[in-house]
């Protein structure tokens, strides 16, 4: 199966104890909360595109 | 058909059990278009009709398709999914395809005891129509056994809806995990290069692109204007294709909403103050979804807060999100700081959705 997702920026979001929460990211150009759970097929993908060092996910603010 | 064998085929399904809830399709009637009912060229992924995807490989030189939920269907149905070539595609190539996609969790599929002695046929039965005839693919894809089985269905006359019944044996070697996770992909090939049309794959084997789209022999999207369209897609346990199990529309979309829920714009969110400037809003689903959701960034309107005056004109910022399957929340700052502990309501001013798809 292949996504194709576009994905060209991606940015971890902390919760008030400063853990990151999930990761705010645009993908095929639309803003996206992901969720950290690698059953969801959007962090799977950003995960994958890590791996592959097209990706990189930015630290907090 | 007469009376005896529609008996015989209800016995078969008994046999099969699958009396009720035979039909293991979510919105195969293509009733439920949460994201909309149109989109002009679409990419892979979900665009309109909820629970189908689209999947393209390749550079596809030229092609453009538009998808669209039409109300052109068979007899006892009222949507199709219709797709519409809007740009040919020149030449089918190595490593292109397009394909229509069903995806089924693995947790589902339990009842079929595949990878044991007594793996259970399944029979998928639809309605298509084409402007173009020819020979098409349709693959299950075990996705956690990696295994795959390709049939072929040819359409016969253009412009025409047919029915089509195709029985997939079950598989002894291959099981589904039991989890949350794409357990059955069925692929509709719509067009695929050379290099999946290869190797003959009407049994069950292990993955093998070049047995992918074995048998297809169309010319769909290399013809300006060309159209495909399917509905009453039921996939069942056994043999037999029995009648499609028709269900309402509330139906419908309770279960696509396990997989995709959309909140339209106007809906009031409820927020609750936790200290100076910080806020929690929270909104619950009105089904658990299958996993954690991605969600798009919703937008408020600051101007009715609180009967106006609360964070009457406030800029607000999203600071995390706090997704669960059940609900969705949010942390957000505002430019104003109310008084502690107020809670109030405001609406959305656009649609936000939650997204946990296969």
């Amino acid at each position: 199966m292949e996504n194709n997702m576009d994905i060209t920026t991606a940015q971890y979001q902390a919760d008030m104890d400063g853990n990151n929460s999930c990761i705010k990211a645009t993908i095929d150009g639309q803003e996206l909360s992901v969720p950290l759970d690698p059953a969801n097929r959007h962090y799977a993908e950003i995960l994958k595109q890590v791996e592959a060092g097209t990706l990189t996910i930015a630290d907090a603010e | 058909m007469t009376k005896a064998r529609q008996l015989a085929d209800l016995g078969n399904a008994y046999d099969d059990g699958a009396l009720s809830n035979r039909n293991m399709i979510i919105n195969g009637a293509m009733q439920v278009a949460q994201r909309g009912t149109s989109v002009s060229s679409i990419s892979s992924g979900y665009n309109t009709i909820d629970r189908w995807a689209m999947s393209f490989d390749g550079d596809n030189d030229n092609l453009v398709l538009n998808m669209e939920q039409s109300s052109d269907a068979p007899d006892g149905f009222n949507n199709s999914l219709k797709l519409t070539v809007a740009t040919p595609e020149t030449a089918v190539a190595t490593d292109e395809q397009a394909s229509i996609q069903y995806r089924i969790e693995a947790q589902d599929l339990q009842g079929l005891a595949f990878g044991t002695s007594t793996a259970k046929s399944l029979t998928v039965s639809f309605w298509v129509k084409s402007s173009v005839t020819g020979t098409f693919a349709l693959n299950a894809h075990n996705i956690d056994a990696n295994r795959i089985i390709t049939e072929t269905f040819s359409i016969d006359a253009s412009n025409t809806w047919e029915y089509k019944a195709i029985t997939i044996v079950g598989d002894a070697s291959g099981s589904f995990n039991n989890d949350n996770g794409i357990g059955l992909q069925l692929t509709f090939f719509l067009m695929a290069g050379p290099d999946r049309e290869g190797t003959s794959a009407d049994t069950w084997r292990s993955y093998l692109k070049d047995a992918l789209a074995t048998g297809i022999n169309n010319n769909l999207c290399t013809t300006s204007g060309a159209t495909f369209q399917i509905t009453g897609v039921q996939l069942e346990v056994g043999d037999t294709a029995t009648p499609f199990e028709h269900r309402s529309y509330g139906d419908e979309l309770a279960k696509c909403q396990r997989y995709y829920y959309r909140l339209p714009p106007n809906t009031e969110t409820v927020f609750a103050s936790l200290f100076n400037a910080r806020h929690v809003c929270r909104v619950p689903f009105p089904t658990t979804m299958r996993a954690n959701p991605t969600a798009s960034t919703p937008t408020w309107n600051t101007g009715r807060y609180g009967g106006g005056s609360f964070l009457s004109g406030a800029t607000l910022t999203i600071n995390t999100t706090f997704p669960t399957t059940d609900g969705y929340g949010w942390d957000v700052s505002s430019s104003t700081s109310p008084l502690q502990d107020q809670s109030g309501a405001m609406a959305l001013t656009t649609a936000t959705t939650f997204d946990a798809e296969l």
